[in-house]
């Protein structure tokens, strides 16, 4: 496990374990519309990160009690398969991380689906992750999102995830796995596609003001090609309009 | 000129009042998947979920009867309440599948229904995305009485997604609703469905 003593060097001449540029991302593909029976539904790969997303609703909220009659609710669920990881993840069913990652994506969502014009409802997101490479949480809030746009849910606008680490001293966005473990510190980021607004913000390690900006300003770049990807996979539902 | 927007595109660089849009900013932004056309300055949604209407049509189950009130399964763990009428001719059954409107909508999402048949057969039951219902009934009910003509069955359509259907060409008229959903969005799909039902019966 990871550990300061056994911390193996993640950068070689400026670049990192797996050749990438500290600005570059991982592969992506996204497919929207993989499984029949939700009403949205999107796939996504994200280096090695393999993940569905799946999104039911708006229906009636079961329990009754939960229900707001005023606007719909949102409920989600990460869940790591248990082939997902070398480590304990998704084994025994939902641990506290799981739990803490499904509220921090609900509440990115609560603050991009328009709410209001479904009353007595709720919004189902389910998010599986088959195979896990790090970043996690970011390449399903990608999937959730792309997910909910071809459910035809309401939202002010898209949402696209992504982490920025400071891997060996240096700011590095999309984080893997060993980098994750390793790292001085990451941070796991939700931004709105037009305004940049910063849905989720999120940091385990130490950074110091500059370094938070230029992680937010590598975000941003790296956001314009998650942004097409998303479009293009949408786009791709309806080929010949 | 017809394009595609998804949520947060700008339609319009001023406050403009139009359907699956929002103003924010002196700025009006669509707020679903949809098609856009320049021509007609509509925006249409590619997907969505049902949202009941006065007056819309349905197809349902009827989930329960009560004494005075039955309940309508009108989608996946969503339903309707019919009051029961004593005069009516057709008293419901749990597990009848039946055509019925929508005649109020109480404590805003609640539909209340009326003038509810059953529809004879039994039918078969399948689903249909809500958004594409239309693109299958076609203007003024085109699209589904050729289906019914070809196929010698009879479609019943509810704007919540349920669709029934009975008669002999079910398995063609299956097949065909499913091509209608699969490319709602696409030019010429009358045609099509025409000439492929009219190969089908050929074939068989």
């Amino acid at each position: 496990m990871a550990s300061k003593i056994n911390k193996p060097k993640l950068m070689h001449n400026g670049k990192r374990l797996d050749g990438r540029m500290p600005d570059e991302l991982r592969k992506i593909r996204i497919e929207a519309g993989v499984l029949k029976n939700a009403n949205g539904s999107a796939y996504l790969e994200w280096g090695k990160n393999r993940i569905i997303a799946a999104i039911y609703g708006p229906r009636d909220v079961v329990p009754k009690h939960f229900a707001d009659p005023n606007a719909a609710i949102i409920k989600c669920r990460y869940s790591m398969a248990p082939f997902s990881s070398l480590e304990e993840h998704g084994r025994a069913g939902q641990n506290r991380r799981a739990i803490e990652i499904s509220k921090v994506i609900k509440e990115v969502f609560e603050n991009a689906v328009i709410l209001e014009e479904f009353p007595n409802s709720e919004i189902d997101i389910f998010l599986e992750v088959l195979q896990s490479d790090g970043s996690t949480r970011a390449a399903c809030i990608n999937a959730a999102a792309v997910a909910l746009a071809s459910a035809g849910i309401p939202m002010k606008d898209m949402v696209y995830g992504v982490s920025v680490g400071k891997v060996d001293g240096e700011i590095c966005v999309d984080v893997d796995m060993i980098e994750d473990n390793y790292s001085e510190a990451d941070m796991p980021m939700a931004i709105s596609h037009r305004d940049n607004r910063i849905l989720l913000l999120q940091m385990d390690g130490e950074m110091d003001s500059s370094e938070i900006r230029k992680g937010f300003d590598m975000a941003v770049a790296a956001g314009e090609k998650i942004k097409s990807l998303q479009r293009e996979a949408l786009l791709q539902m309806y080929k010949g309009v | 000129m017809k394009k595609i927007v998804l949520p947060g595109d700008e339609m319009y660089d001023k406050p403009v009042r139009a359907n699956h849009t929002y103003v924010e900013g002196g700025r009006t932004f669509s707020k679903v998947l949809g098609i856009y056309n320049e021509e007609k300055d509509e925006l249409v949604p590619l997907e969505g979920a049902w949202h009941p209407r006065v007056g819309n049509s349905i197809v349902g189950i009827v989930a329960s009867v009560d004494r005075s009130t039955s309940s309508i399964e009108l989608r996946h763990s969503s339903y309707g309440i019919l009051i029961n009428d004593r005069m009516s001719r057709y008293s419901p059954r749990k597990g009848d599948i039946v055509e019925s409107v929508v005649k109020s909508i109480e404590r805003k999402s609640v539909p209340v229904m009326d003038r509810v048949r059953p529809i004879d057969g039994p039918p078969l039951l399948i689903y249909v995305k809500p958004a594409k219902v239309p693109r299958l009934l076609g203007r003024n009910d085109s699209m589904v009485k050729q289906i019914e003509e070809l196929t010698d069955t009879r479609i019943v359509a509810g704007l919540n997604g349920f669709v029934a259907v009975s008669g002999r060409g079910i398995n063609m008229a299956v097949a065909s609703i499913r091509k209608i959903e699969s490319e709602a969005h696409t030019y010429g799909l009358t045609d099509r469905i025409r000439e492929m039902l009219i190969s089908m019966k050929n074939d068989s």
